[in-house]
């Protein structure tokens, strides 16, 4: 992938970035402000004080505590947004509706949200439950939540609430999450595209080549004689075979998951076994992986799995969601410990992300020398926002039963520099106004519901102000900004009572650039 | 519409801003207005002529008319092309034949917006606003459709699929929630402003030359904008829905545009009944969309026309520069649905004051593939170059009078 990336990007040897032998100057993160970012990462959560005070008295306690991260049920909800922002699952439109399943309108959220996180969901849980990374294009089973119980055909376990280990029973094939419905529903096909853009969707999810990338210039094809056929010409000319020649062997190995009727939920819920022929026989070309012939999807599974790429691929999606950036030239060698740290695992990806925070580059609170290309100030995404003020205060913003800061339909998620699946395919680092929006009237409301649920002193003292300093951003404050706290406070409480003072402060040290970096 | 209780609800903190330039700024550079057509549009249906070309499908009752210097596929299903072009071919500009070597809908945009596939650019909107000598408030605004960002991310300004920007501004976005809260009252709002800014003021010294000081300046910049939108502006963000739905969201990219607000502005046109331009079968959708399309396109003109440009002298019409594209072509022949496939090349307009109005620029061949081209004249030649999108995005940039990069404009487009 690095080598890919230098025949994409010609100018990294020229631009002003060190070469990968020239020394970075990183200076870490101090102990508690460490622990926040990887709280935020790993749980999506500030650190307890007693957790800060413990890394602040002994930095040693930090790794049993990234551990223990490692070890929490919120590290799966972490896993399922960080791999959205590579999978681009979480949309608002989709083929198929609620309505198509005689949903209720006020289940549009939980709904989209649902199809869109089976395949999260179950890469998600195969990381917290220590497995073998291959398992996700291995496994015989999925993730299912209630809503998904009813709708799709899996043996929900009856009585049991929340998300849990589920069979398909329509007798698809064992191969993970290559025979999930979530996956091609986000990533259709049409009569005329006879799964292509599906196959180069299985090219970047799992072995990290980007096939849409690479440029389709058809006045270099064989375009002079009016009799030309393109279904041909992809078979014949050089140019369009460089790359169909890998892409119509794997489409034709998905055509249990052809749709003969578009938009027909019927149609998008159940595997069709019958249909797996009609690939060899649309394409002209027999399944296969890269040349070594699969009878099926999960044959393709095993294959992917054994392919090198698949490993490098997941050292390199889980550190640069990691990271908060592309990896680059650079980072080899940061990049070939990572892999053998995950190949000493076994293939696991926990081990991984634990060798990832124990790098300089994961660690950086600012370049000193040569780092420019580290991110040392992260910026919250909406949904690790949401989620720290959940826990801060039950905080949440739903209108229609849809969080405002996870959906595009009427709430803020790409205003607020989160990835919509769609256009926007990254999320932004830059705050910009809408964002500033977006943080001011999330503050405002969290600061009203901390108030009204008396997660904070409706009268605090300078002591406990300073203590949700600690507890916010992971820094002592200073004397100069608790003086200037308490005149806020004193000045909105003697005009418009408690209440109002401590909604104030609060939402203002919610908005603060302490609290929305990491 | 915004109106200035709203306004008020939100702070006075404007008033702490004394140093701040006039909202109604010095709008004397060219300013933009994208009209993006989503689905990739069937040039043989206006912008190609190609009658006679045996590989492409033309329309049986379609014929090659002229006006202004620009030769066109008229028909009488689409009576507002030809008015179109009968008012305002003089100062419009036809593209043709320009590449954007890829053919799924979300690599083309990104290709036609920014110049490359490949990630880590800013789109052209961005990289224009960015540019501005006035430092506009609103630098880019998106009224509707997509937008790439990467290091310019904070000059340009999302409005919402839903009037989400409107309801942010306003504090309504406060009441739309289970558990709603009232906005902090003008006197509150000023002081958490007060007490922000010295705060963004200590977190920048801190991270100075860092990724956090950057993120401080941004944010500063953001609650500089926030502020000085706050003045009495008379910009509708959320208008009532029209039909289609982009005569209201062009509304609002002129108010912008005439205000001063913004350098550039997107709209976004999804075809009649918002059907797309992604015409696999059926291709004759696409001569209502173009239809459709150049009535909302004739209105438009004579919108800018009648507003007043911010620089005081003469209309809006003087300094904008209207971008309609779309970000793919559709192949030659039809399908078995009688439809048409995705395509590589493709056709823009250009109008508005800065290019060679009545004329056409680069041709298709006889396989709807573009030919070669001398940026220098723009005139089709056998040793010019293959045109791509990121020819087209210099020669916005050209427009703009701004450093293109490593890119290079087609110089005859500039007037």
């Amino acid at each position: 992938m690095i080598a890919l990336l230098l025949a994409c990007h010609g100018d990294v040897a020229t631009d002003s970035r060190p070469a990968a032998d020239e020394p970075e100057v990183l200076e870490s993160l101090d102990g508690p402000r460490l622990l926040r970012r990887m709280s935020i990462d790993l749980r999506g959560t500030l650190p307890t004080v007693e957790e800060l005070d413990q890394v602040e008295a002994d930095r040693t306690s930090l790794p049993a505590l990234r551990d223990a991260m490692l070890e929490d049920p919120r590290l799966e909800e972490r896993l399922v947004r960080m791999l959205n922002e590579r999978w681009h699952m979480r949309r608002d439109v989709y083929d198929a509706t609620w309505w198509d399943f005689g949903l209720d309108y006020t289940q549009e959220y939980e709904f989209e949200r649902s199809l869109a996180e089976e395949p999260l969901r179950f890469v998600a849980r195969v990381i917290t439950e220590d497995r073998p990374y291959s398992e996700i294009v291995t496994a015989d089973w999925t993730m299912a939540n209630p809503m998904l119980g009813d709708i799709w055909p899996v043996d929900y376990p009856p009585g049991e609430t929340g998300w849990q280990p589920v069979q398909w029973t329509d007798g698809r094939p064992a191969a993970g999450a290559l025979s999930s419905n979530g996956l091609w529903w986000v990533y259709p096909t049409t009569p005329f595209n006879q799964n292509r853009l599906r196959a180069a969707a299985v090219f970047r999810l799992f072995v990290c080549e980007d096939y849409l990338a690479r440029p389709i210039e058809v006045s270099a094809a064989t375009l002079a004689s009016e009799d030309v056929d393109p279904t041909e010409l992809i078979r014949t000319d050089p140019y369009c075979t460089a790359c169909h020649a890998t892409i119509e062997p794997v489409a034709a190995s998905l055509y249990g998951f052809f749709w003969t009727t578009q938009y027909s939920a019927a149609e998008m819920t159940y595997y069709h076994a019958e249909r797996e022929l009609l690939g060899p026989e649309a394409l002209d070309v027999a399944p296969a992986w890269f040349g070594t012939p699969v009878s099926g999807l999960e044959e393709l599974g095993a294959q992917i799995a054994v392919d090198p790429r698949f490993g490098s691929c997941a050292v390199e999606t889980w550190t640069s969601l990691l990271l908060r950036r592309d990896l680059e030239l650079a980072d080899w060698e940061t990049r070939q410990r990572l892999k053998a740290s995950y190949d000493d695992a076994d293939g696991r990806v926990l081990p991984l992300l634990a060798a990832v925070t124990d790098t300089s580059s994961y660690r950086a609170g600012a370049a000193i020398e040569g780092g420019d290309r580290q991110v040392t100030a992260r910026t919250l995404t909406p949904d690790q926002l949401e989620s720290i003020l959940n826990d801060l205060s039950g905080f949440e913003w739903t209108y229609i039963n849809s969080p405002q800061l996870d959906n595009d339909t009427m709430g803020h998620r790409a205003l607020a520099g989160g990835v919509d699946g769609y256009y926007i395919s990254r999320p932004i680092q830059d705050p910009t106004l809408t964002w500033s929006l977006v943080v001011q009237r999330a503050s405002e409301l969290a600061g009203a519901q901390i108030q009204e649920g008396g997660a904070f002193p409706s009268s605090p003292t300078r002591d406990e102000v300073a203590e949700l300093h600690w507890r916010l951003y992971a820094e002592r404050p200073t004397d100069t900004w608790l003086d200037d706290a308490m005149a806020l406070w004193e000045g909105v409480a003697a005009r418009e009572g408690d209440a109002a003072a401590t909604q104030a402060l609060v939402s203002a040290m919610l908005r603060s650039p302490r609290m929305q970096t990491y | 519409m915004l109106t200035r209780r709203h306004l008020l609800a939100l702070g006075g903190s404007a008033m702490l801003l004394p140093g701040l330039p006039a909202l109604a700024e010095d709008g004397s550079e060219r300013k933009f207005l994208f009209v993006f057509c989503f689905g990739g549009w069937d040039v043989t249906r206006v912008f190609a002529p190609l009658f006679g070309a045996s590989a492409v499908s033309m329309e049986d009752d379609a014929t090659l008319s002229e006006l202004g210097g620009i030769p066109f596929v008229d028909s009488a299903a689409r009576p507002s092309v030809r008015a179109f072009f009968d008012q305002h071919a003089e100062k419009t500009c036809v593209i043709n034949g320009f590449e954007v070597t890829s053919i799924t809908h979300q690599r083309c945009l990104q290709i036609l917006m920014t110049g490359s596939g490949a990630g880590g650019r800013d789109d052209w909107g961005s990289r224009i606003a960015n540019a501005s000598a006035h430092a506009p408030t609103l630098p880019y605004v998106v009224v509707a459709g997509p937008a790439y960002t990467d290091q310019l991310a904070n000059d340009v300004v999302r409005l919402g699929n839903d009037g989400q920007f409107e309801r942010l501004f306003s504090g309504t976005s406060l009441e739309l929630a289970e558990r709603p809260a009232a906005a902090p009252t003008a006197a509150t709002a000023a002081e958490i402003d007060a007490f922000l800014r010295g705060d963004l003021e200590a977190f920048i010294a801190a991270e100075s030359g860092q990724d956090g000081g950057r993120f401080g300046e941004l944010y500063t910049t953001a609650l500089d904008r926030q502020a000085r939108l706050m003045s009495d502006v008379d910009v509708d963000f959320n208008p009532e829905l029209t039909e289609p739905p982009i005569r209201a969201q062009m509304n609002t990219a002129l108010d912008a545009l005439e205000l001063g607000l913004s350098r550039c502005a997107q709209v976004e046109y999804k075809g009649t009944f918002e059907q797309t331009w992604d015409t696999h079968s059926d291709n004759r959708r696409q001569s209502d969309h173009f239809e459709e399309l150049f009535e909302v396109l004739g209105g438009l003109m004579d919108d800018l026309e009648a507003r007043p440009s911010p620089t005081g002298a003469g209309t809006l019409a003087d300094d904008t520069t209207v971008v309609v594209w779309s970000e793919m072509g559709r192949t030659p022949g039809l399908n078995t649905s009688a439809g048409k496939d995705h395509w590589t090349f493709t056709s823009c307009m250009l109008i508005g004051g800065g290019v060679q109005g009545g004329r056409v620029f680069g041709e298709y061949d006889d396989t709807q593939v573009g030919a070669p081209m001398d940026l220098a004249t723009g005139d089709v030649s056998d040793t010019g170059v293959t045109l791509t999108a990121a020819n087209i995005g210099a020669t916005l940039m050209a427009l703009a009078d701004t450093d293109p990069g490593p890119d290079e404009p087609i110089l005859g487009v500039l007037a």
